[in-house]
């Protein structure tokens, strides 16, 4: 079973470097196999990129776009809550 | 080669013999008699008759043991496939990890709670370590031992993944299942973070009797 540390890993790995997509994170909650990314980009277009990059490690590479209200609208920053499913890898092991 | 033809003869003098004391024995020329008195046809039917039960008796013995020997054809097929069914069960058995019984909740909060005095955490940081409901749609109730949430506060990342990979390296039946990181009300630099471990309900393999260990090495 994947730990939410290597989904984290995963989740770095996928989206692209600080110097193409600067983002501020503000909550990442993985239960189960949901994940939420909350926090702030530029503007639409790192957004959609964000988006692009985590289809790669979603399930079905479905990410929605969740209500933002949660996150504090900031002037000059697009806030953003993203929500999609990973594999968490279960194995059943039977003796 | 003399032996073998001596001993041919004897069977065939032996034969002889035997046919002739047959011939003058009652019960023959009772069934002689019999036989003359019968009609052409009876008497052909009885010929046909005697002939298929000869026929019959001799068959029997080859058809017997054919029928015999389909029967241990089966009966060895069934054991050899129950011989191959217990080798791949042997095999597959020896391929599972071997998984340790989880360590109970208040010996994990425990330990746990070391984590958090060896990473030099403020008392503040620390909100709580508390038993928590082990409901999960990834492992069924009846798979989970019991949960353990642990609650910390204004964590820097270091701080979170030191944390966390201790945690979950405790043991390989408690599984880190859940992580939630949000950011500090105060300062954003930090995180409050939330993780959700579960233990897993390993059950106890066997442990063979010696008595049962005798009996075996006895066969």
């Amino acid at each position: 079973m994947n730990s939410p540390l290597d989904i984290t890993k995963k989740i770095s790995e996928a989206i692209p470097p600080r110097n193409s997509l600067g983002m501020d994170v503000t909550k990442l909650s993985i239960t189960d196999s949901k994940v939420q990314l909350s926090g702030y980009v530029k503007n639409q277009q790192e957004l959609g990129l964000l988006q692009k990059s985590l289809a790669n490690i979603a399930i079905n590479g479905q990410v929605s776009l969740g209500s933002a209200t949660s996150v504090r609208a900031l002037p000059g920053k697009t806030s953003f809550v993203l929500n999609f499913e990973v594999d968490r890898n279960i194995e059943k092991v039977t003796k | 080669m003399s032996a073998l033809s001596d001993l041919k003869e004897k069977i065939t003098t032996s034969a002889q013999e035997s046919w002739n004391n047959f011939q003058e024995s009652d019960t023959y020329n009772k069934l002689r008699d019999f036989y003359e008195n019968l009609t052409p046809t009876q008497q052909k039917l009885s010929i046909i008759g005697s002939a298929a039960l000869v026929s019959a008796v001799i068959l029997s013995v080859p058809f017997g043991r054919l029928s015999e020997s389909g029967d241990r054809v089966v009966e060895f097929e069934g054991k050899r496939m129950t011989i191959r069914e217990l080798l791949k069960v042997a095999r597959d058995s020896s391929t599972v990890p071997n998984i340790p019984t989880a360590p109970s909740i208040s010996s994990l909060e425990s330990d746990i709670r070391g984590y958090i005095q060896q990473a030099n955490l403020l008392p503040e940081q620390v909100r709580a370590v508390s038993q928590a409901a082990a409901s999960s749609s990834l492992i069924p109730n009846q798979l989970a031992a019991g949960a353990l949430e642990v609650q910390l506060a204004k964590l820097n990342l270091n701080q979170i993944l030191d944390l966390g990979y201790k945690i979950q390296s405790r043991s390989q039946s408690v599984k880190l299942k859940d992580m939630v990181m949000t950011a500090n009300n105060e300062d954003a630099r930090y995180y409050d973070v939330t993780f959700k471990l579960i233990a897993l309900a390993v059950p106890e393999a066997p442990v063979a009797e010696p008595e049962d260990l005798g009996k075996r090495r006895g066969r």
